[in-house]
């Protein structure tokens, strides 16, 4: 249980630095935000702490790209 | 302001000594010193200022301010639903995620940082507005 919500905060965590990243985004913060809540909305039903271990690794990759300007669509 | 007026005293002093024997440089050093003395009140007064008054956020400019921030919040289905009592998700139709947006925006609002912890207790207008007030440096 523990672990459950310190995987929770981690995720609330990426998601605040990707929405927070998302202001810049090219085609503007409006289009971003519901892809973004989208994106993790459809993983929320993840019960297995190594799958949402790869969600998060994969918030991550797009994170870093995101933050390199490079375009990666997120959904 | 001070130190300026002393130095000038102590030169004007140094110049009047070998023109004039001891007793007559005393008193002109004597009148510009009680000269300054009037004039640095004035100026020292002007930079005492107050820091200690709490900024006085009330109960209800902060229940406005976080009802205004969702009523401008798209994801709020029914606003008609917006009162001081309702919770994120049960009676607005906010998911987790949302309710992860809305303490964002309360934190820039107020300009605080809510840590996870709290943050994650933060599920109802009501229990926003206490923590706001428990908050001093809130704005």
């Amino acid at each position: 249980m523990a672990s459950n919500a310190c995987l929770r905060h981690e995720v609330i965590r990426i998601y605040k630095e990707l929405l927070y990243l998302g202001r810049e985004y090219p085609l503007g913060y409006d289009y971003f935000r519901p892809r973004l809540h989208k994106a993790f909305a459809s993983q929320a039903g993840l019960q297995d702490e190594e799958q949402i271990r790869q969600g998060i690794k994969r918030a991550e990759f797009v994170k870093k790209g995101e933050s390199s300007n490079t375009l990666v669509a997120c959904v | 302001m001070f130190r300026t007026a002393i130095l000038r005293t102590a030169r004007a002093a140094s110049r009047a000594a070998p023109r004039f024997q001891t007793p007559i440089a005393r008193p002109a050093a004597r009148s510009s010193l009680f000269q300054s003395k009037q004039i640095t009140p004035a100026i020292s007064f002007q930079s005492v200022r107050c820091y200690s008054a709490p900024t006085g956020l009330s109960k209800d400019e902060v229940e406005g301010r976080i009802l205004d921030l969702l009523k401008n919040f798209d994801k709020v289905s029914d606003a008609s639903k917006l009162s001081p009592s309702s919770h994120f998700s049960n009676d607005l139709g906010l998911d987790s995620l949302d309710t992860v947006e809305v303490v964002m925006a309360i934190e820039e609002e107020f300009s605080i940082e809510i840590p996870d912890k709290e943050a994650d207790a933060i599920h109802s207008i009501d229990k926003a507005v206490s923590y706001i007030l428990s908050q001093p440096d809130a704005h």
